[in-house]
């Protein structure tokens, strides 16, 4: 059975319950997530309708994993015909002597699939030759479909699939509120050097979006709130590759396991629990 | 502070003389300036005609003023999100730091102990801290750059991404290196990981060596020179190594010079030469690839060109660190930064005391080396030393 394309471009109808079949299949997606080979290689129509009423009301992660998962569907099942279908649809035209894209039209497909990436084609005077890959590009714009019509209002008794769904990771862990109460502490006794390259330059320039020179005025004004004195270059020069590289700022995990006294001093002063 | 107001007056001059070309669309921009020192303290500037810019330079005199690559519905507006973006330029900016190439006219100084000497040493030799690293003039070390920012132009984005040369403009960023401004409708509406994607093809970042290759036989199929885009580059790349092979490995330094002719032959015709088994075979024609290539991953810093709300240093206008202009280049191989952006006067002479400098030349005339000297010298020259941190100003009577 070929991938349910038309459906997909067609108006999707709202699901009052999902069936048996659908309902296993729904579980096994949100509770075994990265088990690609226990999901069926194809799925019927009915089922597609009835998963996409599921997904599209979890949440952004399972919408994301559930349009990645059509798309790897879509690269196996979709025909010649479907692929012609799909491109049209999307208002692509591809040469179909010597299957070519330009540039612009290639660069606003997401790309769920590293071979799809720009420096894995041959291109050329702003073409992108996509020989034996439109069956991906398809299945690119399938993702990007999808995503673009989840989540769709639906009636399916979503509570029995909730309770089902991990809980986030960021409402126990260390979110935003963490590095806020690092921003705002003063008077660290200890390890604030280490603050400062761990976390805060990291989270400054890379999460925050703050520009170099704003990270270095801001690391300046906390380590003289905590009374500390460090240098201005060594703080730019950490901000500048932290920049340059997108360090990220380390987990609580990765520091316990280098500074582990610095995890003591931020329960200390109430920083952490 | 005195030195300031040297630059302020040198600069107001500067702006007095010169109309600094605008932006295209100058109205959609959102505009940012830094004093001494500090290259951006306020940002969320406007304005509405050039002739509003160039009020605001003779009359601020900023040191620095930078615009966006972003285009906004409402420029000066806070947050962020309230401007409005409207689509974005990208710029690939080039820095001798990015290259990492020491130079002995370099200057040092350790913000711990304050130790200094010359050349490019990045860790302190009294007592192990970082230094702080002063980037001074070296035309050899310059015309690397140069070199990279053609390739980049002409190799990367003419020949494989398409963009025309009218959409494309290099300047000088004013201190160390080249900005390369890219204005196209193809990149105007790009979202950030188009952006980043773009990037990564330019450095080649994440290449993935199996994506290229494929067994045949007793060969892999691979790509051949003619090919475009990186299956190309990576034949050409490995087929100029061929010539003189070496490799950290000695048995396969042994079997590449030995077999290096007949293996480039069997290279240009798409069949790749197994050594080993055909994984490692991958890897190594790959390895030999990334290394070589100057675009993996280092030269081009990345965030400058992703980054859609990146202000950038406005084409013509005065660098803060050095006095040079950011100049518009028209022939990058003729343009030498340190005659052709070298914008100040001679006049009036500054009596300096410069801590450190090494021998170095702008405008055609050497100056240096000097090491705690008071001296006498033109203001374009005193300007640099001190935007670089290296001298202040000295009242002619401690002379």
């Amino acid at each position: 059975m070929s991938f349910p394309v038309n459906v997909l471009y067609g108006k999707i109808p709202v699901v009052e319950e999902v069936s048996e079949s659908t309902e296993k299949l729904a579980r096994l997606f949100l509770t075994r997530l990265p088990g690609r080979m226990h999901y069926p290689k194809d799925i019927d129509e009915r089922t597609f309708v009835e998963l996409l009423n599921v997904f599209s009301a979890p949440g952004d992660r399972f919408v994301e994993r559930f349009s990645k998962h059509v798309a790897f569907l879509a690269l196996n099942a979709l025909s010649e015909n479907d692929i012609t279908y799909v491109l049209s649809k999307e208002g692509i035209y591809v040469d179909p002597e010597r299957p070519e894209m330009d540039l612009h039209t290639y660069m606003l497909i997401p790309h769920p699939f590293s071979e799809l990436k720009l420096y894995h084609l041959p291109v050329s005077g702003g073409n992108v030759l996509l020989v034996g890959r439109l069956r991906h590009v398809a299945a690119a714009l399938i993702y990007r479909k999808l995503l673009e019509l989840l989540p769709i209002k639906t009636k399916v008794p979503l509570s029995k699939f909730t309770s089902l769904m991990p809980q986030s990771k960021r409402a126990g862990g260390r979110g935003s509120s963490f590095f806020k109460r690092l921003e705002q502490a003063s008077g660290i006794p200890d390890g604030r050097k280490r603050i400062l390259y761990f976390w805060l330059i990291p989270y400054w320039v890379n999460i925050a979006g703050l520009s170099v020179d704003e990270a270095v005025e801001r690391a300046k004004e906390w380590s003289e709130r905590q009374g500390a004195q460090i240098y201005e270059s060594w703080m730019r020069s950490e901000a500048r590759n932290a920049k340059q590289k997108g360090i990220r700022p380390w987990s609580l995990k990765k520091v316990q396991t280098v500074s582990p006294d610095l995890i003591k001093i931020l329960q200390e002063v109430g920083i952490l629990d | 502070m005195i030195e300031e107001k040297i630059f302020k007056s040198a600069f107001a001059r500067y702006y007095k003389r010169v109309r600094v070309p605008p932006p295209p669309e100058i109205h959609r921009r959102e505009f940012g300036v830094g004093e001494f020192g500090k290259k951006i303290v306020r940002r969320h500037l406007s304005f509405s005609s050039p002739r509003e810019l160039w009020n605001y330079l003779e009359t601020e005199t900023p040191l620095y003023i930078s615009y966006s690559v972003g285009y906004f519905e409402y420029p000066a507006n806070t947050p962020m999100e309230a401007k409005k973006l409207l689509g974005a330029d990208m710029v690939f900016e080039f820095d001798v730091d990015e290259l990492g190439l020491p130079s002995e006219k370099d200057v040092w100084i350790c913000p711990s102990c304050g130790a200094k000497g010359f050349g490019s040493r990045r860790m302190c030799p009294m007592c192990g801290e970082p230094t702080k690293l002063i980037i001074f003039p070296d035309e050899t070390r310059m015309e690397r750059v140069k070199d990279e920012t053609e390739t980049l132009v002409n190799d990367f984005l003419i020949s494989d991404l398409g963009f025309s040369r009218n959409e494309i403009a290099v300047n000088f960023s004013g201190d160390r290196g080249f900005h390369i401004h890219l204005r196209s409708e193809a990149v105007y509406d790009l979202p950030k990981d188009a952006r980043i994607e773009l990037v990564e093809y330019i450095t080649g970042q994440a290449l993935d060596p199996a994506m290229f290759f494929e067994p045949a036989g007793d060969f892999l199929r691979g790509p051949r020179p003619d090919m475009p885009g990186w299956f190309g580059r990576i034949a050409r790349i490995v087929l100029a190594f061929l010539q003189n092979p070496e490799h950290e490995d000695a048995r396969i330094a042994r079997i590449l010079k030995e077999n290096a002719p007949q293996y480039a032959e069997y290279i240009r015709k798409g069949l790749w030469p197994v050594i080993g088994s055909h994984e490692e075979s991958k890897e190594l024609w790959c390895g030999i690839a990334r290394k070589l290539s100057p675009y993996m991953g280092k030269v081009i810093d990345v965030n400058t060109s992703v980054d859609i709300h990146r202000l950038i240093r406005l084409p013509e206008s005065l660098h803060g660190t050095t006095g040079f202009a950011a100049k518009i280049v028209k022939n990058l191989r003729g343009f030498n930064p340190y005659k052709d952006a070298v914008v100040l006067p001679e006049k009036p002479y500054l009596t300096l005391h410069v801590s450190i400098a090494p021998e170095f030349e702008l405008k055609g005339r050497t100056f240096g080396p000097f090491e705690d000297e008071i001296v006498e010298l033109p203001l374009y020259v005193s300007i640099f030393l001190i935007g670089k941190g290296v001298a202040e100003w000295s009242s002619p009577s401690k002379s």
